[in-house]
Formats: structure tokens, C-alpha cells, sequence
């Protein structure tokens, strides 16, 4: 089932790239829009899978996993010679400004998609105990504006430190279970995945994919 | 050629008249904290709401945390937040809790000069004086950074401070967040983070020419973002188009994936990455409860959204809340 998914990822990527070639897009701009297009699309039928909206499939992620692999590293990043910038292409010249980074953020990719492959059987974690204030001991105490009342956010949990909320500890050094595995200056540490939750190392990815797009893609 | 004279002197003289009553305006408002104790917890976790470390660290450079942010580049100039560590000198360690409190919500600097927009203090206007002290609490537990954060390039005439007093009584929209009957706890929770500390409209509602948010038209989107970015529509109708749901938004909100398997870049990575990423579920949810159901467009079909908390009651007009 999901294979036949992966096949109609392929099938519609193939399409979106006519798509995007008549919008301009041509030789490796076209090359790497097919393989973002081919993530995005794993990405999507992961995600509900990932939150356990559907049920896990250890062998679809896997598959997923090869896909990411084969768009990710050395595959991505020879997909970005420095030339111009057409007007088709999302990329911005900070690639090439700042290339030890995307080419780091590359292989952070190809790293956490292996590691997807590897934690696929682990399946989904058990959801990190943050307890929220789903609501006030008043339906409506709490609300700014009445009765001069705080803002209702005291959690019984604290999943995060004060120093962590406000920026003197990277949460990844306090919780590096379940957050991004970079570093405050940005370096990739090693984990384990063969003890590592599927969805943990599926949220690394959507942080490194985030963290890319952040620095070197036009628009949002 | 007389008269031309005259007219010349008239108008040099009545600038002159604007300029100091422009200059001596008086635009705060006193409060009075006094020594209101904060919670550091909650003040650090309403900091991160806010957007307070993620303007106020440069974090892409490794700078100190609330030593100072990365630039903002707009047309009227490139703006730098400033530090805002316990410093007594380049920082703010020498304010009393009372100027910090109107400097954050009435946009007021200890020496009355106003703030530019580029901080985002409307949306702060309606935080409690326990939100205030908690804030203060928090700011406190930082380490001083003794180094003054890059000062803003502002172009002429927008570096003239004074005329901001002029953008205050003509633009300013203070957020004023009343709860809402019928509506759950989760629905109002994430209509006061939404309009109030996460100040989504700030990038999600178009500008006019002099930088002040259009009301009519919050969260309809901007095109024109610092930096040349643009900011897509969040309101209800648009956001259920693009296959958003309460889950998958705060799922999004937590990890940057979007429904279509894409993943946030430009700002709202960073406000991810640095924001509500940080924050518990059930706000994320709140928010997204919100989003999706907001006031004055009709929630789309299929779209989940809160459930009526308080349906028995009345709706009253007096309970409905600033959009801005």
C-alpha cells in the first residue's frame, strides 16, 4: 500500500516537474525541485503516522527513510553548484555565502534519515509528559482584561527550565531524547538510534528541513 | 515677495511650535508595580511566547541570550534589538520594575521617548501586572552582557523620534483582549495568545505606508515583510482552503511540518524554532483553536473546532474581543 504511495509520489513529482519546468525550472534546478517535491511528499504521508492519527507502519517509514536518504548529503548537495540564481529557483546565493553549513545541514539529513531507517522498529515513543493548564479553575478566571488576572499558563510539568526558556541552555543538551540533536553552535552529536522512537528522529528531520529552509530558501 | 517672507516665517515658526510641543508630549501613563513579586517560570515561558528571546538573541551569530538580535531591515530602516540583560549600563539593569512595565506595554522608554513599531509593545498592552513582574523576574535570572547591542540605522525623517508621537496618536492599536462567552477555555486561551503576546498579526496583517498595522484587514496576509518575505493569510477560511486542522496545525507549530508535507522556512521557522516549539500542547491547540474559528469569519465546514464551553451564555457585544 504505501509502496504503491511512494510509486505515486514518484509519479506525481514526475508531473510537478513538468509542472515546474514550464515555469522556467531546467537542468539541476528542476533536478533538485523533483527531490524536494519527493520529500515533501514522504513528509505528508508520515506526518499523520507520526502524531499516531493513522496506524504505524514500520515498513512504510523505512521506505520513506530511503527516500529521504536518496534526496539527502552528497546527493543533495551536488544538486547545488554555484551558478547564477534563476528566477525559477527558491535558492537564495547565501548557500554558497555559507556552504560548510548547508553542506552540514545536507549531511544532518542523510544522517537522521538513516537513523529513521534504523529507529523505524522502535515505533512511536510514549508522548512526552508535558501537562498543560487545559484550563483554570475558573472557565473564565485567568484572562487578561478580567479582574486584572495573570495569564493562565502555570503547568504542573515544567518541560522546559527557565534556563532553557530563556536561551542559556540549549534544550537539546537538557532533553536531547526528544528535541533537535544540534547544539548551540550547530554541530551535529551523535545518538543512538536503535533506542531512539521513530517519531523522535521523524521531528530531527522536520528540524533540520526547517533549519535549511530558514537560511537558505526564498519565502516561508 | 514680502508677503512670501511672512508666509516663510509663519511656517518655520508654527514648525517650531510643532516640533516643541511634539518633543515635550507626554505619552506615558504612570503605573505603579511597586515591588510586585514574579514568578521566573512563568515570566521565562511568557518570554518565549512572546518573541522575547528569539528578537532579543542574535542566536545565528552565537550571541548571548537577550544581548542583542539580529537586525531588522524595513523601509524606514534597519532596526536592532537591543540588549535587555540585567545590564546596568548597556542593558536594562539600572530600570525599575515600573519602567520596564510601561516600556513593554505602553511603548515608552524610561525617558519618555517612544519606541519604533519594530517592537512589538501593542500586542504586550493588555499583559497583567503579574505578567509584567513575572517578565521582570525572568530578566533577572540572565547574566549581564556589559556590551551595547549595534545601534538601528533609521533613515531621515523616521530617525526624527518625536514624530513617533505623531504614528501613536495616529496608528497606535493597543491590543485589549476581552474573553468571550459561548466560547471554550481553549478557544479564549489561544485568542489571548494569538491578539496578545504572540502577536501573529504583527507579519500576518498588512501595513499602511507609515507602518501601522490595517485593521481592517488583520491576518488577511502581507506581502511586504522586512527582508522582502511575505506572510500568508491565516484567517479561518484560508487556513481550512489549505487543509489546516487543529492537529496538524499544532503539530506544525511544534515541528514546522505543514499539512502538504512541506516545511516552514523563512520567519515562521524561526518563530517555531524559537517560539512555540517551546511551548506546552495545549496552547499550541489553543492557537490553533482559535485560528480556525475566529470571530467574523464563518469557520468552514469539516473544520474542527472548539467546542461551545459556555453555551448557555449570552453573547454579548461587550464581551467581543480587539481582532488586533
Amino acid at each position: 500500500m504505501f509502496k504503491n504511495k511512494i510509486l505515486g509520489a514518484i509519479a506525481l513529482s514526475s508531473l510537478g516537474a513538468a509542472a515546474l519546468a514550464h515555469n522556467g525550472a531546467t537542468g539541476v534546478v528542476m533536478e533538485r525541485m523533483m527531490g524536494m517535491s519527493a520529500m515533501r511528499d514522504v513528509m505528508k504521508d508520515l506526518a499523520p503516522m507520526m502524531q499516531g492519527q493513522v496506524p504505524y507502519d514500520e515498513w512504510a517509514v523505512r521506505d520513506a527513510a530511503t527516500v529521504l536518504q536518496s534526496h539527502a548529503g552528497d546527493n543533495m548537495a551536488r544538486l547545488f553548484p554555484e551558478e547564477p540564481i534563476p528566477a525559477s529557483s527558491f535558492a537564495k546565493p547565501e548557500i554558497w555565502r555559507d556552504w560548510a553549513r548547508f553542506d552540514e545541514l545536507s549531511e544532518e539529513l542523510r544522517l537522521y534519515a538513516e537513523g529513521l531507517d534504523i529507529a523505524a522498529v522502535n515505533g512511536l515513543g510514549v508522548p512526552a509528559p508535558i501537562a498543560a493548564p487545559a484550563s483554570p479553575p475558573d472557565e473564565m478566571a485567568g484572562m487578561s482584561g478580567m479582574d486584572g488576572a495573570t495569564m493562565p499558563m502555570e503547568a504542573p510539568l515544567e518541560p522546559f527550565t527557565v534556563e532553557v526558556l530563556m536561551g542559556l541552555v540549549a534544550r537539546a543538551d537538557q532533553n536531547p531524547a526528544t528535541l533537535a540533536a544540534t547544539s548551540a553552535d550547530g554541530k551535529f552529536t551523535g545518538i543512538d538510534f536503535e533506542v531512539t522512537a521513530a517519531d523522535d528522529v521523524f521531528e530531527r528531520i522536520s528540524q533540520t528541513c526547517a533549519s535549511c529552509h530558514s537560511l537558505y530558501r526564498k519565502g516561508n | 515677495m514680502r508677503g512670501l517672507i511672512r508666509t516663510a516665517v509663519a511656517l518655520s515658526a508654527m514648525g517650531f511650535v510643532g516640533i516643541a510641543i511634539g518633543t515635550s508630549w507626554p505619552i506615558a501613563k504612570p503605573v505603579h508595580l511597586g515591588m510586585l513579586a514574579g514568578d521566573a517560570y512563568r515570566g521565562a515561558y511568557l518570554a518565549r511566547s512572546g518573541g522575547c528571546i528569539a528578537c532579543h538573541t542574535s542566536t545565528a551569530s552565537g550571541g548571548a541570550a537577550l544581548a542583542g538580535g539580529a537586525p531588522l531591515d524595513t523601509p524606514f530602516g534597519s532596526f536592532v534589538p537591543p540588549n535587555i540583560t540585567p545590564d546596568p549600563v548597556h542593558g536594562i539593569g539600572d530600570w525599575t520594575l515600573d519602567q520596564f512595565a510601561v516600556a513593554l506595554r505602553q511603548g515608552v522608554r524610561p525617558d519618555g521617548k517612544a519606541y519604533y513599531p519594530a517592537f512589538p509593545y501593542e500586542f504586550y498592552a493588555d499583559l497583567s501586572d503579574q505578567d509584567v513582574a513575572d517578565l521582570w523576574a525572568a530578566i533577572q535570572i540572565v547574566p549581564p552582557v556589559p556590551v551595547a547591542a549595534a545601534e538601528s540605522d533609521v533613515s531621515f525623517p523616521f530617525n526624527l523620534r518625536w514624530g513617533l508621537k505623531l504614528w501613536r496618536a495616529a496608528f497606535m492599536s493597543p491590543a485589549k483582549i476581552s474573553p468571550v462567552m459561548g466560547k471554550s477555555t481553549e478557544w479564549n486561551r489561544g485568542q489571548q495568545l494569538v491578539t496578545g503576546p504572540a502577536h501573529c498579526a504583527a507579519c500576518h496583517t498588512g501595513r499602511n505606508m507609515m507602518g501601522g498595522l490595517k485593521e481592517s484587514e488583520a491576518l488577511a496576509g502581507n506581502d511586504n515583510l522586512p527582508g522582502g518575505s511575505k506572510a500568508p493569510p491565516i484567517l479561518a477560511a484560508d487556513l481550512a482552503a489549505k487543509g489546516w486542522t487543529v492537529a496538524n496545525m499544532a503539530y506544525a507549530l511544534r515541528t514546522g511540518v505543514m499539512p502538504d508535507g512541506d516545511v516552514f522556512g523563512g520567519g515562521m521557522a524561526e518563530v517555531v524554532q524559537a517560539g512555540t516549539s517551546f511551548l506546552d500542547d495545549a496552547d499550541r491547540e489553543a492557537i490553533a483553536t482559535y485560528l480556525l474559528d475566529q470571530p467574523g469569519t464563518p469557520a468552514p465546514s469539516g473544520t474542527p473546532v472548539a467546542d461551545a464551553g459556555m453555551a448557555g451564555m449570552v453573547h454579548t457585544p461587550g464581551m467581543q474581543m480587539n481582532v488586533d
